[in-house]
């Protein structure tokens, strides 16, 4: 293959990792790795190299968008945040004493069962009635969005603030223990464990995995494994792709939103179960 | 509380804080955008004049040249005469990078300008860890 056409190819299906990225709330890699490495053959360092600039791009690009539409809740994002990267830093102390292939057997059961539970609340639009829980009330972790789809303004406060904080935590450990994009993680903890709206969750899931990325952004790039022909058509095309997913995702009903995550669900946790067993596809 | 029903207040003062970050955060994106693209249209114009082009076999094993991997490497290399195009493109990549730190640094001094004592203390909290990770990961 000719570097002109490689060049083109990798923009489109950027563009593309752009689009799913930001509305979903994960970081395009998980579709990026495979592409790069299984189609492209290009070497896994490079693959991960370009993975983080496509999670910091989706991140830029879409948060910039949902923070202009209200979606993205500032207060909630940074306070998760700090359960996710001081998670991130004791997974990477970790690596190395935990069983690797039965702690990615567990998450695999866990992911299967987040799919069941995701499954049974698909047609949920707005979540239900939970009792106040103090923390929400004390770090103002409540916000009101126009909704263009439902033509109404969304209230929301966030539930169960404790366990939300400890699945962020969990989610950092596992993505420095495993290696993984966390997204989807911080996205089933909003949405499920907080009772937030979905499309709250992947727009402040968006904003969120750009901080954790660049906490993690350093090593790779010192390390070399951000190679500038592979991660500028990623960086181009995510961000691009990134603008026009927020566009699309502000008309998108909830439950719309949550029928096109429960997939990716599916996905990791059969790819989780697969690598617990030892089969590495790429 | 029911959403959709009587419930929180939108927080009125939080708009020019969410505002300004997201200005951040697009103008970040848009800058690093125009570097990485000015820096690679060099490259592939400069090789293919000289016949020089990285390969795909190289990207394939692993051992490509033209990797920057530090702020210094990166400034020696723009300014070398005639200056290395992918120097360019890596400085975009960095600003890319770091633009979702500037993003926090902002929201640390526009809760503080609001009075939001919790959230300067979260926001700092992140800001540190953030840094802290970028010095020791080695870009600094």
């Amino acid at each position: 293959m000719d570097l002109t056409a490689f060049l083109l190819l990798l923009l489109v299906t950027s563009l593309v990792a752009g689009v799913i990225g930001a509305i979903l709330g994960l970081g395009g890699g998980m579709l990026l790795v495979p592409v790069l490495t299984m189609f492209f053959g290009v070497n896994i360092h490079y693959a991960m190299g370009a993975s983080i600039v496509s999670v910091i791009a989706t991140s830029s690009g879409a948060a910039a968008a949902y923070l202009g539409s209200r979606l993205v809740n500032l207060r909630i994002g940074l306070f998760l945040v700090v359960a996710t990267t001081t998670g991130a830093v004791t997974g990477a102390y970790l690596a190395g004493v935990v069983p690797v292939r039965a702690l990615e057997l567990v998450l695999a059961f866990a992911l299967a069962y987040s799919a069941f539970a995701t499954f049974r609340q698909l047609n949920v639009e707005l979540p239900p009635y939970l009792p106040d829980d103090p923390w929400a009330i004390r770090l103002g972790l409540e916000g009101t969005y126009m909704d263009p789809r439902l033509r109404t303004t969304v209230q929301y406060r966030a539930a169960r603030v404790g366990a939300g904080f400890g699945v962020m935590y969990g989610a950092g450990v596992l993505s420095g223990l495993l290696g993984i994009g966390s997204g989807a993680f911080k996205v089933l903890a909003m949405d499920s464990v907080m009772k937030l709206p979905m499309k709250v969750s992947t727009a402040t899931s968006n904003f969120m995995i750009g901080l954790t990325a660049t906490a993690s952004a350093g090593v790779y790039f010192s390390r070399g494994d951000v190679h500038p022909l592979i991660a500028t058509p990623v960086a181009v095309g995510v961000l691009v792709g990134a603008n026009v997913g927020t566009r699309l995702m502000a008309r998108m009903r909830n439950t719309t939103v949550r029928k096109a995550f429960l997939p990716i669900l599916v996905y990791l946790a059969g790819s989780m179960l697969l690598r617990g067993l030892g089969i590495h596809l790429w | 509380m029911s959403p959709g029903v009587a419930g929180p207040e939108p927080d009125v003062r939080l708009r020019p804080v969410e505002t300004a970050i997201s200005r951040v955060l697009f103008w970040g994106g848009v800058a690093s955008i125009s570097i990485v693209v000015i820096g690679l249209s060099a490259y592939l114009v400069q090789g293919h004049l000289r016949a020089h082009v990285a390969s795909l076999a190289q990207l394939r094993e692993g051992r490509a040249a033209g990797v920057y991997v530090s702020v210094g490497e990166i400034w020696r290399g723009l300014r070398r005469r005639p200056t290395d195009p992918l120097a360019i493109v890596a400085g975009g990549l960095l600003l890319l990078m770091v633009t979702p730190i500037a993003g926090v640094g902002l929201a640390v001094a526009a809760f503080a300008s609001i009075g939001d004592r919790e959230y300067v203390i979260i926001s700092t909290l992140i800001l540190a860890i953030l840094l802290l990770s970028l010095v020791l990961g080695g870009t600094g």
